[in-house]
């Protein structure tokens, strides 16, 4: 009883941590139907950055995270305002190309920077306090990495269902040319929807570099991670982003608690299942050709 | 008054050249149909005054200023708005938030949310529904609503029979008439030649990107229109 409550909590908080890598990924293949192959390398330049400026400026991490986040916003935006929007035509592969090779000039230029080694990102005493609830030891750090990204969700969804911004969002979603007539212009929404991705992608890479390590090459992995939320989730809902990366992470925990050789494999095995059973996901819609 | 004119205006669709030299002009408060065969270019032409679409040469003016090379976005604000054809409405969003989008556009004037769902009562319930599960003719509702929520001077409507039943293309005709009788100026592509007719004070027949005949609409000789339509040897 105890090992399954520990499964669903640590499953529940890891899981809080996978939707908020599968968010940026999934709000730009909805908007601009392009998959970011630099995204797992935006996240760990996230966390690389937060390692530079740690070492230069004598403050908690955690309070050099908006800086971070800001920062990424920022690349983001000039990404897709100078690269990506040059790139964009009908057929998906030229963006997607472009995305590759960024990936592998950020992967080289990071090793370059920082070495190969692995690192990981010291909160100090946050990183080990806990607290008990109902005879179970909770981490403050995962349960905080869990609310954050709760709240993080909550935020955009109200941004997205109930300012002007997020309706101009979700109508060039839904049809990039026909939101000109109405004066919305679709690369200025690409670029917010680059700018928030990448911003997602850096935070994320930041906590998972404070819960565990990283390297330079540790990009690949959280893309596939990505992958493997949106394509459980389900496009169509930031929500359905949330639901993958909680249905991840339980398979996760549990398959390294018992068979700690290989818990990464029965999530890759859970992502062949949706493909075979469910490919539209957790929580999208079928769709029928 | 005229509203628009046209002159030697060329344009392409995809790779292809569409229209090849239309002069035509719109008045202020007129109602004018473009009628003709698929393929005919009305719907190039169209996209072309909206801003949509690549406009080659010729003259294009709007209220006196030259628009030819202005996007979507700026003519939309200078007050022209279009209900494209199959509808294209955002399918995710409410019918309220479809509705919104035009009024995002930031002219202010008669139309509001709840005097479009007024006009359009039938929608009026389906406000928080997403719009993709209306059914066609609500959808036309929505568009042409969307649309008016721009507070446009100049309403462009393409096809707005298309698939839609009868009954509801009654409906929607006679909400038209309603916004001319407001003064809206309108342009409208319908294939159907007697309902554009009756639905318009003037008339441009395409053929092959080009007019083939022009007229008022009230006493125009169907069988001489038929001729412009189909072309002299059909």
């Amino acid at each position: 009883m105890n090992a399954a409550i520990e499964i669903l909590m640590n499953g529940l908080f890891l899981g809080g941590l996978y939707a908020l890598f599968g968010l940026g990924l999934s709000l730009i293949f909805g908007v601009m139907r392009i998959a970011n192959i630099a995204h797992g390398e935006l996240a760990i330049a996230g966390a690389l950055a937060l390692f530079t400026l740690s070492a230069d400026w004598p403050v908690s991490p955690l309070l050099l995270m908006p800086l971070v986040c800001a920062g990424a916003f920022a690349f983001g935006w000039l990404l897709q305002a100078q690269l990506l929007n040059r790139v964009l035509s009908p057929d998906p592969m030229p963006a997607l190309l472009v995305t590759f090779g960024l990936s592998v000039v950020m992967q080289n230029a990071m090793v370059g920077l920082y070495g190969a080694n692995s690192r990981s990102i010291d909160l100090g005493a946050v990183k080990t306090a806990n607290l008990t609830i109902a005879g179970q030891t909770i981490g403050w750090l995962p349960l905080g990495i869990f609310l954050l990204s709760l709240a993080l969700f909550g935020g955009l969804h109200l941004v997205l269902r109930k300012t002007r911004l997020g309706r101009a969002v979700r109508a060039t979603s839904d049809d990039a040319e026909t939101v000109a007539l109405f004066a919305i212009r679709r690369r200025r929404i690409f670029a917010v929807a680059m700018a928030v991705s990448a911003a997602c992608a850096a935070l994320a890479g930041m906590l998972l570099a404070s819960r565990s390590s990283i390297t330079p090459f540790s990009g690949a992995e959280r893309l596939l991670i990505a992958f493997e939320v949106i394509v459980i989730g389900g496009l169509g809902s930031i929500w359905a982003s949330y639901l993958g990366g909680i249905a991840l992470a339980l398979v996760h925990v549990a398959g390294f608690y018992f068979d700690p050789a290989s818990g990464l494999l029965y999530g890759h095995l859970l992502l062949l299942v949706f493909l075979l059973i469910r490919p539209q996901g957790l929580a999208g819609k079928a769709v029928t050709r | 008054m005229t509203l628009l004119q046209m002159q030697k205006l060329t344009a392409r669709h995809g790779d292809f050249q569409a229209l090849f030299g239309i002069d035509a002009h719109v008045g202020k408060g007129e109602t004018v149909a473009l009628i003709g065969a698929n393929g005919a270019g009305k719907t190039t032409l169209l996209r072309a005054i909206a801003g949509l679409g690549t406009r080659e040469a010729g003259q294009l003016t709007f209220a006196g200023q030259d628009i030819l090379a202005q996007d979507p976005g700026a003519l939309a604000r200078r007050g022209i708005a279009m209900v494209p054809e199959g509808r294209r409405l955002f399918p995710s969003l409410t019918v309220a938030e479809n509705l919104m989008i035009g009024g995002d556009v930031g002219r202010r004037g008669h139309w509001t949310l709840p005097r479009v769902l007024e006009l359009f009562s039938e929608i009026a319930p389906m406000a928080q529904r997403p719009a993709g599960l209306l059914s066609g003719g609500q959808q036309q509702m929505v568009a042409i609503g969307r649309a008016l929520m721009t507070n446009p001077e100049l309403l462009l409507v393409d096809e707005a029979s298309l698939g839609l039943a009868p009954v509801i293309v009654d409906r929607v005709y006679e909400a038209l008439s309603g916004l001319k009788a407001r003064g809206t100026t309108i342009v409208l592509v319908e294939q159907d030649i007697r309902r554009a007719l009756a639905a318009s004070d003037r008339f441009y027949c395409m053929l092959g990107g080009q007019v083939s005949l022009a007229g008022a609409s009230d006493g125009a000789c169907i069988e001489q229109v038929s001729q412009a339509y189909f072309g002299e040897n059909q």
